[in-house]
């Protein structure tokens, strides 16, 4: 595994990895940026458009959209963050051990993956958030739920590749262990593809997350986060078009930050891309 | 490179032809067509003796009931001409000569009798035509309750007495026969009904050939549905939609209020602590509410209707908002904030509370800002949502937002009873007092009007000094038309609304 040298990376990468730090520093200190009490009500100030006091106007509640946007940017980013972790080591553990595995232990693994593919991702995650009841923590559950599978399958195409090796063999002959073959020779030779995933799926995590509290499924109310805020701005959509468009502009580019980001990484690491 | 463009021409007539092809083709085929659209236009099914489906029947002017209730809230001669009080439990019904039935039949009293029957027999509301029994004569029927009826012209009024020819229905779930302007062509459960002309209604010509009731969504789209004409009225339309209406040019706003409330059901075996109901009852703001959250949207409410009629708060002593009183209840009961979070603590438990709301008209927005208001005085809200209101038969929460009228036919009391008795139908708060069921056993023999309103405004005091349940405010009702439509009813109990003479010019 080659050794990355800072100075050697295109600086476009490294501006957007040095906005993502930015970002994710923000995220951190959300309770201490945001201007206003991001649930405190104003019954008195409700729809404000956006002013001096209030950047991004107000709700239909009279809470400070900024503040809300700021404080959800946690929720947002940090729960993707570790949906695409858990769903990462998940789906990788199980498509490594079944790809090296082979056999009954395989078939196993893969037709249990094939029953979660064979539903489409939005309707299994309403399906799983529905019947576990609402909340950040269930909608979480339900989106790993349909994500975990294509890391399995990545996981297990690139460890059947790999597993053929010569190297692997000269491991077996030299005494390692299977745990140590696994993830000390395989694991760090498939990495490349997964992390491109991983890189690209954030967003499409976040996406997730905000379309279940959209429909009610995700965060608890008052809880700030963007996909409810949308949802809420929505039935005002027509007196008050801040409330829905701005939780929705700073969404996309956040998304699309991530997304610049994966396809760097991509571009790096795909030693194809160099020619 | 020719054949390619012309073939791009060909398509593109064809494709016009089509889009063409597809508008206006209503308004040829069925006549004057009238569109209404909202958010609860549409039931599962068209009896009206089952539960409270029957407002639709009487809303979509297919059905109509003995007497109506007219803007001071008072009955008035609809299919019958009078009813007269003979004795505590035999009255004198005199129906209408003149009423026919949608496929011809006339409107006999022996027809009245079995549909009046057949409604006792299906809706426990109908408590005073129960065990009841009816004899005709010529054109009047003698009803004998078995036991004091005081009110039993609020069962007459009630949209589950719609007179049916029920020999002459085959099918009571989609076409009911009855007597009114319009008959019931098609009926897609929960989301569209069709209604034709009936040509042979007794009361006049009709002047709308065909009118369709659909079920739209949210408020969003039911605004830009009438703005663009695919609907020409919309139905319970929310403030904040309204005032985005109001500088349409081809559409008005008419709005009435209404004693439709918002009501907070206590699930009195869950929620067994008086002190910490009494708290939330003073700890919320209604005014606020009212005109700052929902923009006008209700008006606060400390009683079962509005203020200028009997049964208004000033009647009564309700707790009005004072958040310092209901911290002070709390601290009385024994609820400290011990560890400095906001929210009071008692035995080491913080007080949470679960608020369960459905999809209904503002509720939710109520809810987040109940929610925040509870806070300010140290209850944590947790906020609940459902898609329907089942959650209340089963018992399935503490506290419960609702969306009920209270007096629809002018008297609170038919409310109350389903709300309080043992056993009643909207008891859900499993809310039981022996002094309140001897109140109402003494009002069903309770004739003379001004002991009636005394007793109903007792039974009220009692349950505020109970803390039995509470309301939030009483809703004002907006209703979208299209300028040129004529002669829809809005009435304050959203019973009646298309008419003979409902039209679009």
């Amino acid at each position: 595994m080659t050794t990355i040298k800072w100075k050697d990376l295109p600086s476009s990468f490294l501006v957007t990895v040095g906005l993502l730090l930015f970002l994710i520093l923000l995220s951190l200190c959300s309770n201490w940026l945001a201007p206003y009490d991001p649930y405190a009500t104003n019954p008195l100030l409700t729809t404000a458009p956006p002013s001096a006091e209030h950047w991004f106007g107000t709700d239909i509640h009279g809470r400070d959209v900024l503040s809300r946007i700021i404080v959800g940017s946690k929720t947002s980013i940090f729960a993707s963050f570790a949906l695409i972790v858990l769903a990462t080591t998940i789906g990788t553990c199980i498509g490594l051990i079944g790809g090296y595995c082979g056999g009954r232990i395989d078939a196993w693994l893969m037709r249990v993956t094939d029953v979660f593919l064979a539903f489409p991702d939005l309707i299994l995650a309403i399906a799983v958030a529905g019947f576990l009841g609402g909340g950040l923590i269930n909608s979480m559950i339900a989106l790993l739920a349909t994500t975990w599978t294509q890391y399995a399958r990545l996981a297990r195409s690139a460890v059947m590749a790999v597993k053929t090796e010569p190297y692997i063999y000269a491991a077996r002959i030299s005494g390692c262990t299977q745990s140590q073959i696994i993830f000390k020779h395989i694991l760090p030779n498939i990495f490349g593809p997964i992390l491109i995933t991983a890189t690209l799926h954030i967003s499409k995590m976040m996406m997730g997350l905000a379309g279940l509290s959209f429909l009610g499924l995700g965060v608890k109310v008052p809880e700030a986060e963007w996909g409810t805020m949308i949802s809420d701005g929505f039935q005002c959509l027509q007196i008050a078009p801040w409330v829905a468009l701005l939780p929705s502009l700073v969404m996309v580019m956040v998304m699309m930050l991530f997304n610049l980001f994966g396809d760097q990484v991509r571009d790096l690491l795909d030693p194809k891309s160099k020619l | 490179m020719k054949k390619t463009k012309l073939t791009a021409l060909l398509a593109g007539m064809l494709a016009m032809g089509i889009l063409v092809g597809g508008c206006g083709g209503d308004a040829d085929k069925n006549g004057k067509v009238l569109k209404v659209g909202g958010t609860v236009s549409v039931i599962s099914q068209m009896d009206p003796a089952k539960d409270w489906d029957g407002w639709y029947i009487v809303r979509y002017g297919v059905g109509e009931t003995l007497f109506k209730i007219d803007k001071d809230g008072k009955a008035q001669p609809w299919l019958a001409e009078k009813l007269e009080n003979i004795n505590p439990t035999t009255w004198k019904l005199t129906i209408k000569d003149n009423v026919t039935f949608s496929n011809g039949e006339k409107m006999t009293a022996d027809k009245v009798i079995a549909s009046l029957k057949r409604t006792a027999e299906m809706n426990k509301r109908a408590v005073y035509l129960q065990g009841a029994t009816f004899t005709a004569e010529g054109n009047v029927i003698t009803i004998k309750t078995e036991k004091p009826a005081a009110g039993l012209m609020d069962n007459l009024c009630d949209p589950y007495s719609t007179i049916l020819d029920v020999a002459g229905t085959k099918d009571f779930a989609n076409n009911p026969i009855a007597t009114g302007p319009f008959m019931m062509k098609s009926l897609e459960a929960n989301k569209k009904a069709v209604m034709v002309k009936n040509p042979k209604y007794w009361g006049g010509e009709v002047k709308t050939d065909q009118v369709e009731y659909m079920v739209v969504a949210d408020q969003n789209m039911l605004t830009m549905a009438l703005k663009s004409g695919e609907i020409d009225i919309a139905q319970d339309l929310n403030a904040t939609s309204a005032a985005a209406l109001a500088n349409e040019n081809k559409i008005k706003v008419e709005t009435v209020t209404q004693p439709r409330v918002t009501q907070v059901y206590f699930n009195l075996e869950k929620m067994q602590d008086k002190a910490v109901r009494e708290a939330i009852m003073y700890g919320i703001d209604k005014t606020s509410i009212g005109a700052n959250t929902l923009k006008g949207g209700t008006v606060a409410a400390y009683a079962g209707t509005p203020d200028g009629t009997v049964y208004a708060a000033s009647n009564l002593k309700p707790h009005m908002f004072d958040a310092e009183r209901a911290k002070k209840v709390l601290a009385d009961a024994g609820y400290k904030d011990t560890n400095g979070d906001g929210i009071v603590e008692k035995g080491g438990k913080p007080l949470q509370i679960k608020l369960s709301y459905y999809k209904r008209a503002s509720l939710e927005t109520i809810s987040t800002e109940m929610q925040a208001q509870l806070k300010a005085i140290g209850i944590a809200i947790e906020i609940i949502p459902h898609e329907k209101a089942n959650y209340f038969a089963a018992g399935d929460y503490e506290m419960g937002l609702y969306y009920v009228v209270t007096a629809p036919t002018g008297e609170l009391t038919p409310f109350l009873r389903d709300n309080l008795r043992i056993g009643g139908k909207a008891n859900f708060g499993r809310y039981s007092n022996p002094t309140v069921e001897r109140i109402f056993d003494e009002l069903d023999g309770t004739f003379d009007m001004d002991k009636r309103i005394a007793l109903t405004n007792q039974v009220q005091q009692i349950i505020i000094d109970d803390a039995a349940m509470d309301y939030i405010g009483f809703n004002t009702l907006h209703v979208g038309m299209n300028k040129e439509v004529t002669g829809y009813e809005l009435s304050a109990n959203d019973y009646y609304q298309m008419t003979k003479d409902t039209a679009k010019k």
